[in-house]
């Protein structure tokens, strides 16, 4: 294929010079990879604070006012400022390699998209040497979040912040779906697509419909806040609710952002370790956009409690959307089913993607009938039941696509062993953390509260928790170990390691900065496969 | 009892105590069983509609262990059944879908959600019924930073909680409670775990529900909705009574001057609600 005349001019130097101008999609994903590993240590550290803290009744280590900063920062760092980042990373460093395309539509915004990042962490966390960071909890409802009873200068900071990191997203949206329509090698049309990028596309145009909705609720409270607006303010005229419903259009959306690139990761790992295709391929794409399309009709299932929500249409949508999940899922298994399954790190994460995120799609229904959610709302089952999405879902993914990848961007092998002792740690650390959240919430502790009375029997199971919590951090230990001595001493990777079935895999290992030299034959969604068996390969029924 | 390699070859011997393990593994399993049903259900309700949640909630969690056992079960014995093995060659059948089964597990669980749906659409028209007509007893709930004011307007009694001193709600049993909750300043929700219900404090909304106790007792609540600073502190608790014993209370004006200085009392002479400029005042109910 001729794939030379794509070549971009990119130079090849390794100097920190380099990598701060960079405009290479591999370079910015590497990128990518370490400002969301900074930013996993702060808001891994905050939430041992949190933990810390909770592990008996009584205030030990903190007071209110930090307690509250921690979990309300907590949740911000991670959410838009290390999963979201680290699927970008993934997503940036290989959609254009399964496109066989030479690099993102446009370079220079991807850098751009890139570099927002940690100058907007910084703002958001500069709250916490400025007088105080945000403390109305990362959904920051008015009034709590009001000048009146958030006066500090670390709500200011988190709208700002918020808003630098919506317009990477935003930026980056579109360039995936131009990167996607329009830079695509001959031959692979939109259904030979593989799945991550599938996952990669609806992510974008979800991204693209929900968070400039955010930016505007943020653009609103900060009005509200500085310049004596009244959007939010009943006192005024305004609705507190009104917050609720804007924040909730985009943040629901936002759990499918988080949520969807991370099951592409995992749909490319599981056929790959099972040697068998995708089982259900097409149904899985439409599974795809169908989440993404019900997702922004659910919102307000966070809201039931209010009273001012219409609740039956959001009940009954929150029931449907757990369906395409549940066809993912029934697919997922199926590509198992009667393959060959090889043991290597990425499937072991993968596997524990299935069988964590299954619990929390399978807790989540939970708040779909609205009588049950007036008992579970606002309490510790919520807090199980996202992190077991995220964290379970999204995170375990993450690391499946980090041990999968890590050799196509280094060109060494991680160390199996330490691999499996990091995953075993985590997957027993987030269940004796987020298990246990259950039964507290079953019990009726409420979140967000900074202690809790001696005698409301929730003593063993939150130092479980914070013991689970502990162990979490712990797992990360030997993962940035291995990661060190691979890269000093790894066994080489060679091409393609794991025999894979995508056109990243068809070139070298680190990829050279105009991606391929030559590409095989795209005849199917899995090229690599067909060159290596010699089939000349079939569309999917 | 070290487990042995060959357990086939020596299956006469140890049937006796073979047997007697099982029995003890399966009594193990139902005791497990029977505890973890015990820890995963709700707390035993306290109200009539809270009776019909816990039971809604028992039938999504029997569903729910169906699907997780299900999935888990495919999950685990593709990793037993499916795993390379050294004799493997060649790769296996590259199966590609299955249109009938995927009709199916996309038409099942449509099935059961609508279902769940469908009894979850009774029980909310239960739970949330507001007829004004049948309520028996009638009050007001304000949240505030960082407590509550719980008012009973037909007769005149205000009780103000503050973060130190939880206010108490008595209330009497078997009787319909109305409750009309809001708040003065910031978001505040009212929950009481033994009622398996909340209900949020919204600024400028007036949210009106009712619950039938019935159940004697204290039951302690909490606010749900995150409020600020000491939003841990900002408890209360709902006292059962008798009818008799409720008269009484409401005879006697409400919690006695020495009841531990539990609440600040204020007794107007005419049975209107004081306008204390502060709190929402419930002059009309918004639904
Ligand atoms: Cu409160």
């Amino acid at each position: 294929m001729a794939t030379t005349a794509l070549r971009p001019a990119a130079r090849s130097g390794t100097g920190i010079y380099e990598w701060l101008t960079t405009t290479d999609h591999k370079k910015i994903g590497i990128l990518y990879m370490i400002s969301s590993f900074v930013f996993l240590a702060i808001g891994g550290l905050l939430a041992l604070g949190v933990r810390a803290e909770l592990a008996q009744p009584g205030l030990q280590f903190l007071d209110e006012s930090t307690y509250n900063q921690l979990f309300t920062m907590h949740a911000t760092i991670m959410i838009f400022w290390v999963i979201i980042p680290f699927l970008g990373a993934i997503g940036n460093y290989v959609v254009p390699l399964q496109l066989g395309a030479p690099d993102m539509a446009f370079p220079r915004i991807n850098a751009l998209s890139f570099w927002l990042i940690p100058f907007a962490g910084i703002i958001v966390l500069s709250g916490f040497v400025l007088g105080g960071a945000a403390d109305a909890g990362w959904t920051a409802y008015p009034p709590v979040s009001s000048i009146k009873y958030s006066p500090g200068p670390g709500m200011n900071l988190w709208i700002m912040g918020l808003i630098l990191i919506g317009t990477s997203s935003i930026l980056g949206a579109v360039n995936f779906l131009v990167t996607i329509f329009r830079m695509r090698a001959p031959g692979m049309t939109l259904f030979r697509m593989p799945i991550l990028t599938w996952t990669v596309l609806v992510t974008a145009v979800l991204v693209l419909m929900a968070t400039p909705v955010l930016t505007s609720a943020l653009i609103m409270l900060f009005i509200d806040r500085n310049f004596g607006g009244s959007f939010f303010d009943p006192a005024t005229g305004g609705s507190a609710i009104l917050w609720q419903n804007i924040f909730w259009f985009y943040s629901h959306p936002a759990v499918y952002i988080m949520v969807l690139p991370a099951m592409g990761v995992i749909s490319e790992i599981l056929p790959v370790f099972s040697r068998k295709p995708l089982f259900g391929y097409k149904a899985f794409v439409f599974a795809t956009a169908g989440i993404g399309a019900l997702g922004f009709s659910v919102w307000a299932h966070h809201m039931f409690t209010t009273g001012g929500v219409f609740l039956p249409f959001f009940s009954i949508m929150t029931f449907f959307i757990a369906i395409p999940t549940g066809v993912k899922m029934f697919n997922w298994v199926a590509t198992m089913w009667r393959g060959q399954l090889i043991f290597s790190t990425p499937m072991l994460f993968a596997i524990g993607f299935l069988s964590m995120f299954l619990i929390g799609g399978i807790n989540g229904v939970f708040s779909a009938p609205v009588p049950v959610d007036y008992a579970i709302h606002a309490t510790y089952w919520i807090v199980a039941h996202i992190h077991y999405v995220l964290f379970g879902g999204s995170f375990l993914g993450i690391m499946a696509g980090l041990y999968f990848y890590f050799p196509k961007m280094t060109g060494k092998m991680l160390d199996e062993r330490l691999g499996k002792i990091h995953f075993v740690l985590m997957y027993v650390g987030l269940n004796l953390t987020f298990m246990p959240m259950h039964l507290l919430g079953l019990s009726g502790m409420p979140r967000r509260i900074a202690d809790y009375s001696p005698t409301a029997g929730w003593n063993d199971l939150n130092l479980i928790a914070t013991i689970g919590g502990f162990t979490i951090g712990a797992s990360l230990l030997p993962l940035l170990w291995n990661i060190y001595i691979s890269l000093r001493n790894g066994k080489a990777a060679g091409d393609d390691p794991w025999e894979a079935n995508t056109l990243e895999w068809a070139t070298s290992s680190p990829p050279p900065a105009w991606n391929f030299d030559r590409l095989p034959a795209i005849t199917s969604e899995r090229p690599l496969f067909d060159a290596r068996h010699g089939r000349s390969g079939k569309d999917h029924a | 009892m070290l487990p042995k390699r060959s357990s086939c070859a020596d299956r006469g011997g140890n049937t006796r105590t073979m047997r007697r393990l099982a029995t003890l593994g399966l009594l193990a399993i139902v005791a497990l069983v029977a505890g973890a049903c015990q820890a995963v259900s709700l707390r035993s309700p306290a109200t009539d509609q809270a009776i019909l949640i816990s039971d809604l909630y028992n039938l999504v969690f029997a569903v729910a262990a169906v699907v997780f056992f299900l999935v888990e079960g495919l999950i685990v014995w593709s990793v037993i059944r499916y795993r390379r093995k050294s004799t493997d060659r060649g790769l296996p059948a590259q199966t590609h879908g299955n249109l009938v089964l995927e009709i199916v597990w996309t038409a099942v669980p449509m099935v059961t959600v609508i279902a769940i749906f469908l009894a979850s659409w009774n029980v909310l028209n239960v739970v949330d019924a507001r007829d004004e007509s049948v309520a028996q007893v009638k009050v007001e709930v304000v949240g505030y930073q960082w407590a509550w004011k719980f008012g009973y307007p037909d007769a005149g009694i205000e009780i103000y909680g503050t973060a130190e001193q939880n206010p108490q709600l008595v209330v009497p049993i078997n009787k319909v409670v109305q409750v009309s909750v809001s708040s003065q300043d910031v978001n505040h929700g009212f929950y009481i775990p033994e009622f398996l219900f909340q209900r949020d404090a919204v600024p400028g909304r007036v949210n009106v529900f009712q619950f039938t106790p019935n159940k004697l007792g204290v039951f302690n609540g909490q606010c749900s909705a995150f409020c600020g600073l000491m939003h841990h502190a900002m408890r209360f608790s709902v006292k059962v009574v008798t009818q008799a014993e409720y008269d009484a209370w409401i005879a006697a004006g409400g919690p006695s001057a020495n009841a531990a200085g539990v609440a600040t009392l204020r007794i107007t002479t005419t049975p209107v609600a004081v306008a204390t400029p502060a709190i929402v005042r419930f002059s009309r109910i918004t639904m």
